[in-house]
């Protein structure tokens, strides 16, 4: 399940810290980026890498919102929906999202390229509304500008 | 690098050229630009003195915690130098509360004035291995750091023996991964650790038992990067800066209704009203003001523009966190998207927080859809009087304050909605 890549990425994040479980958190990046979410088996293998049991990996897994265990999607667009996104009028992002790709928050595009995540205050809100693709942050202008951004990706 | 996620975008004026002298510009500022600037002489000058006299010169400053509690940092720092070393030093860049984006402008365009904010408390410490916890949600601000702590590295500022004083000191970034708890000095420290983000008892605290059991210092962003203005400017020059009772530059990033959105770095002295009008342009098409919110913690009224932009009252010293709402925003919606926030943001750890936080959401979503009973009114008065004493940590004991402060403030916003519960008995 975890590529040799990924497995380099963990060794060098246990190497950074010199410590298996401050190393815990971004190895659980580093295999999402990489697959796309966070398999059981992955965790299986991670919780014999660091040596940490499985039960504690998957609290951790289960606490922190950026980590998913749903269905794979090479790409995930965040949509602010805290309360300054809200007053700038947010839903229109969530429309724009759902007319281009046909998804609501919590779904995957069939091709399995977009997932939808609605999330809390992304820390940028003088250009609210905004989103996130992937780690790149947005201020969402328009729905044609969005479809624009979307393409860059595929 | 092999890639570097895009920054945010975000407008920055400055009066006083301290914070933003760099971050004013939208692009990072790389350690050539820095050095230019006069960057790292504090640290020399820091270096030639003696760690306790740093301290000295922190505690005379009055500089206070950036970060929303308004913890006095010299206080916070001898309180852990009464505990014995290895401690830790941890930079809190777990910036969530809404509306709040200040600490992301100094992480993404001026990153060395943080480090070097860091370098020079972490030897007035007596701190070897300091931490930076960034948000999940803040990618670009991740590279950036490790990018500027290898180019400090090179230039000896970081390392061993930094700048031959015979001072060790390694900084390290740790990522969260999108929990507005983490934010919660305890919190983050489970977190560092890998585990759960759930806060721990206190007492102990941190300055006691942190990291690993160790002593450690927890401090915001913005407070570790007034450290290099305090050491440049010395205590005195630094007071001379704004009012006497709360010196020093502060960002206050101002969104919502207004025309200018942005981080705006002003002296304590500035009133919200001034803050609103004459730096953020004033309201979208001169809408008149309703209320304005300090993040998720205050509401406050038209009737409180004049307030100072200190610790004093609203703690606007703190986070300094201004959301602007016009009289087209309705207040009652407006406290159901703080509820929902809570809720989502709640660890669980706690039974009144878990619980409390779900039903205030709960109850005020009937509310905002008229679907309210006077039980829903009776059920939300007394959830929101009973989450603050009875929860563990500081989000617990703020969840309801914007809620309770609103009912009090917007009365009529309220007794409009609570009409219509009675057609529903």
């Amino acid at each position: 399940m975890l590529t040799q890549e990924i497995k380099d990425a963990i060794e060098a994040h246990v190497k950074y810290f010199g410590s298996k479980e401050e190393a815990l958190l971004l190895s659980l990046h580093s295999i999402q980026e990489h697959l796309g979410h966070i398999p059981e088996e992955a965790l299986e293998e991670l919780s014999y890498i660091l040596d940490i049991p499985l039960h504690h990996i998957k609290g951790v897994v289960a606490f922190y919102e950026m980590f998913d265990t749903g269905e794979k999607a090479k790409h995930r667009i965040y949509v602010c929906n805290s309360i300054v996104c809200y007053l700038l009028k947010s839903h229109k992002v969530f429309n724009a999202v759902k007319e281009l790709l046909g998804i609501e928050p919590g779904q995957v595009t069939r091709d399995g390229m977009f997932k939808l995540v609605e999330v809390q205050c992304l820390g940028a809100c003088s250009e609210a509304p905004v989103f996130m693709v992937d780690n790149d942050i947005y201020k969402y202008e328009s729905k044609e500008r969005l479809h624009e951004i979307l393409a860059k990706y595929s | 690098m092999k890639y570097l996620p895009n920054i945010a975008n975000i407008h920055a004026e400055t009066e006083l050229n301290l914070l933003l002298k760099r971050a004013k510009r939208k692009q990072t500022a790389d350690i050539k630009e820095y050095l230019k600037d006069g960057g790292y002489l504090a640290l020399e000058k820091a270096l030639n003195m003696n760690p306790m006299d740093i301290v000295e010169e922190v505690d005379k400053s009055n500089l206070r915690g950036r970060g929303g509690a308004g913890f006095p940092t010299g206080r916070k720092w001898k309180f852990c130098l009464q505990n014995p070393a290895p401690r830790y030093l941890v930079c809190n860049a777990d910036e969530s509360e809404p509306g709040t984006f200040k600490d992301r402008l100094i992480i993404e365009r001026d990153p060395h004035l943080l480090l070097e904010g860091m370098i020079i408390s972490a030897y007035a410490l007596g701190v070897n291995r300091a931490y930076i916890y960034i948000r999940g949600e803040y990618p670009a601000g991740y590279y950036i750091l490790k990018n500027a702590i290898e180019e400090a590295k090179k230039e000896g500022f970081l390392g061993k023996n930094i700048l031959n004083s015979g001072f060790d000191l390694e900084i390290l970034v740790a990522r969260g991964a999108g929990a507005y708890i983490c934010g919660e000095e305890t919190a983050l420290l489970n977190s560092i650790e890998g585990k759960r983000g759930h806060p721990r008892l206190k007492p102990p605290f941190p300055v006691q038992v942190g990291l690993w059991g160790r002593p450690t210092v927890v401090n915001n962003v913005e407070t570790l990067s007034n450290i290099p203005i305090i050491i440049n400017l010395g205590s005195e020059g630094y007071k001379d800066i704004g009012p006497m009772d709360y010196p020093g530059p502060k960002l206050f990033p101002v969104s919502g209704k207004v025309k200018k959105p942005g981080v705006y770095e002003l002296p304590m002295n500035t009133t919200l009203r001034e803050v609103i009008f004459k730096y953020a342009g004033g309201t979208i098409r001169n809408v008149p003001i309703k209320a304005v919110f300090s993040g998720a913690l205050d509401c406050l009224s038209v009737n409180e523009l004049d307030t100072p932009m200190d610790y004093s009252q609203f703690g606007f010293g703190g986070t300094g966190t201004v959301i602007v709402l016009t009289e087209e925003d309705d207040i009652v919606e407006a406290c159901y998207k703080i509820a929902e926030f809570y809720e989502h943001e709640t660890c669980g750890f706690c039974t009144p927080c878990r619980i409390g936080c779900h039903e205030q959401a709960y109850l005020l979503d009937k509310i905002v859809k008229d679907e309210a009973t006077p039980q829903t009114w009776e059920g939300l008065r007394f959830v929101t009087k009973y989450i603050q004493p009875t929860s563990v940590c500081g989000l617990g004991a703020v969840a309801s304050r914007l809620i309770k402060q609103a009912m009090e403030k917007f009365p009529e916003d309220f007794a409009k909605k609570e009409q219509k519960s009675f057609a529903h008995i």
